[in-house]
């Protein structure tokens, strides 16, 4: 029971934080820019009409949600700011000689925290997606199923290389977009919590502000460079070899499929990412153990 | 009898191997329950993580910390109930009110509700019904809520690491007498200071710490030295009936020039120099006994170390 009311009063600490402003600041403009820009471009080069294809909202939200640079760069990282800094706002505003006494156990404490990331993804994702789908709204029309490019993925793949672009279409399984929401839900809850459990663990012992988030944003931003550039071939090498930022979030669970090539089931994702929270879990648990507080 | 809390030889050294830095210095007390401990220093004396150690977030390098019966030192030791803290600048959740703030960390423990909140709260001299948000209560009244939160599970063990910050002179006022109370009803209270004062008129014992290690320990009950009184008596001729005392009862006089006044150091005390002056008809303004306070031995304790 200590242990339920120690991760309400996380939450309550967590919630209450101007930070969650910068969710709908950035949900607006990835869903502008996918809305404008990658969509947009299509629509503009005039293919689309030629196979009678249409986007709705859904298609921003999708992409919005799933791009993998706008994901390592931005809503990752942002993440961390808000919900993974917990231990770094509690060390700068003393509150820990308060709620430690009455918590009495340092694994009772380090578990309410674990707890409150993945609690604090789920909402950052919630979050996300809704705002995601009222600016997609104002660009395309809203619908209860999906669009025409991405229930036709030959027509859509026709079309993409018509306007001279690579041919990579996101396929989706889900017959319906509620069906998907509630698939990707449960998957980012955990990917993302785990990836913001990555950054308050590196938080134990990097005590500056910022920093956390600074390290997983210049990790996705290395990533995703170094794997499209061949500047550097040793750094290229390494880091397509160790893709740390799969380990989070691109261990493609989802119910997507990459050019109809499946990955991973949406049962596999939750067990490794159940087996990667405990992973993480007792290591934070180790350190805190240790550790000064 | 147990104490509430006992402090053996603890050492806490920050640092690598190579560039280790000591904060605290075989530093060892006991607090048994109704008595008030200053720890007082300048700051950077330590003070402040000693009071961590013995809350349990900071583990000390060496040493033992028995708080409560509880061995914190031991491997996977818990935290015992029953302890109350307040830090400088106490924190809380900026958007929601001083009670809900109370609230929800009496939520965590789940041992008191809300008229215990309430009561706290009156007895700390803040409205329950007050709506404004912690984040713009002024520094004296989030001291007083950080005070409330301390207390309102009714604790054995108080630890105050400057509580008197932000606190108007009507404030400091009435929370030493919250601290006589609390000590009264058996709460053993670590008080962490660096105002002599502060400490002086609260505390049962003084430790005077500078860089981590405790200079000194003084408890109430001690002999206070005495080196005599100031004397201030009203005409020349009185002056030299006070020479003639003091030549009687080998008593050193300083005059101060140009003044009827001045320092005797003697023995003799406060009482029976003024019987026997009276008596030699000396017609007296002032006389002040010449004891050590607080402020003189933390000096004096200072310059030794020096």
């Amino acid at each position: 029971m200590r242990l339920v009311r120690a991760v309400r009063y996380e939450c309550f600490q967590m919630f209450f934080t101007k930070r969650w402003w910068g969710v709908p600041v950035v949900a607006v403009l990835l869903s502008v820019i996918t809305a404008q820009g990658e969509l947009g471009a299509y629509e503009r080069g005039g293919y689309m009409g030629q196979y009678r294809l249409a986007f709705n909202a859904w298609d921003v939200v999708v992409r919005s949600t799933q791009t993998w640079l706008f994901l390592l760069v931005l809503v990752a990282p942002l993440l961390v700011i808000i919900v993974g800094e917990s231990y770094l706002r509690d060390r700068s505003s003393n509150t820990m000689s308060a709620t430690f006494p009455r918590v009495q156990s340092r694994t009772i404490w380090w578990t309410a925290k674990v707890l409150s990331m993945f609690i604090g993804a789920f909402v950052y994702m919630v979050l996300f997606s809704l705002i995601s789908l009222v600016v997609s709204s104002f660009f395309y029309p809203f619908a209860w199923h999906f669009s025409s490019f991405q229930l036709h993925p030959e027509l859509a793949r026709k079309a993409l290389v018509m306007f001279g672009g690579d041919n990579t279409v996101l396929v989706i399984r889900e017959e319906t977009p509620f069906l998907l929401l509630l698939h990707l839900l449960p998957y980012s809850t955990l990917s993302f919590g785990a990836y913001a459990l990555a950054a308050l663990i590196l938080s134990l012992r990097v005590h500056k502000p910022g920093l956390p988030a600074l390290l997983m944003f210049s990790m996705g931003l290395l990533e995703f460079y170094a794997a499209k550039s061949s500047l550097w071939p040793s750094l290229h090498s390494w880091v397509m070899q160790t893709r740390l930022s799969y380990l989070f979030v691109n261990q493609t669970s989802t119910p997507f499929l990459i050019n109809g090539t499946p990955a991973y089931t949406l049962f596999t994702s939750v067990l490794y990412y159940l087996g990667l929270s405990i992973l993480l879990w007792l290591t934070g648990n180790g350190l805190v153990q240790h550790d000064d507080l | 009898m147990e104490h509430v809390c006992e402090i053996v030889d603890v050492c806490k050294e920050y640092g690598s191997r190579r560039n280790r830095h000591e904060v605290l210095h075989d530093v060892s007390m006991s607090l048994d329950a109704g008595e008030v401990f200053g720890f007082i220093g300048p700051n950077g004396a330590g003070k402040t993580t000693l009071l961590r150690i013995m809350c349990g977030l900071v583990h000390p390098t060496r040493g033992k910390v028995l708080i409560l019966g509880t061995d914190l030192t031991a491997r996977d030791a818990r935290l015992p109930a029953g302890i109350g803290v307040l830090v400088e600048y106490p924190s809380f959740i900026p958007e929601l009110t001083g009670r809900r703030n109370l609230q929800l960390l009496a939520s965590i423990r789940g041992v008191i509700g809300l008229p215990e909140v309430d009561a706290t709260m009156k007895l700390m001299g803040l409205d329950p019904a007050n709506k404004t948000p912690a984040g713009r209560y002024s520094l004296g009244m989030r001291q007083r809520l950080g005070l409330a939160q301390a207390i309102m599970e009714k604790p054995r063990l108080l630890l105050l690491d400057e509580p008197t910050n932000g606190l108007d002179p009507q404030g400091v006022a009435e929370l030493r007498t919250h601290i006589r109370h609390l000590a009264d009803q058996g709460v053993a209270i670590f008080l962490a200071s660096h105002l002599l004062n502060e400490v002086e008129q609260v505390c049962d014992h003084v430790a005077i710490v500078k860089q981590g290690h405790v200079l000194r320990q003084m408890s109430k009950d001690d002999p206070i030295p005495y080196h005599g009184f100031d004397l201030q008596v009203s005409a020349a001729n009185d002056w030299s009936l006070v020479q003639q005392w003091a030549a009687q009862h080998q008593a050193t006089l300083a005059q101060k020039e140009g003044t009827q006044s001045g320092t005797v150091s003697t023995a003799v005390s406060v009482p029976d120099a003024l019987r026997d002056l009276i008596r030699a008809g000396v017609s007296i303004e002032s006389i002040t006994p010449d004891r050590d306070t607080l402020e003189t031995t933390f000096l004096q304790a200072i310059q030794e170390e020096k």
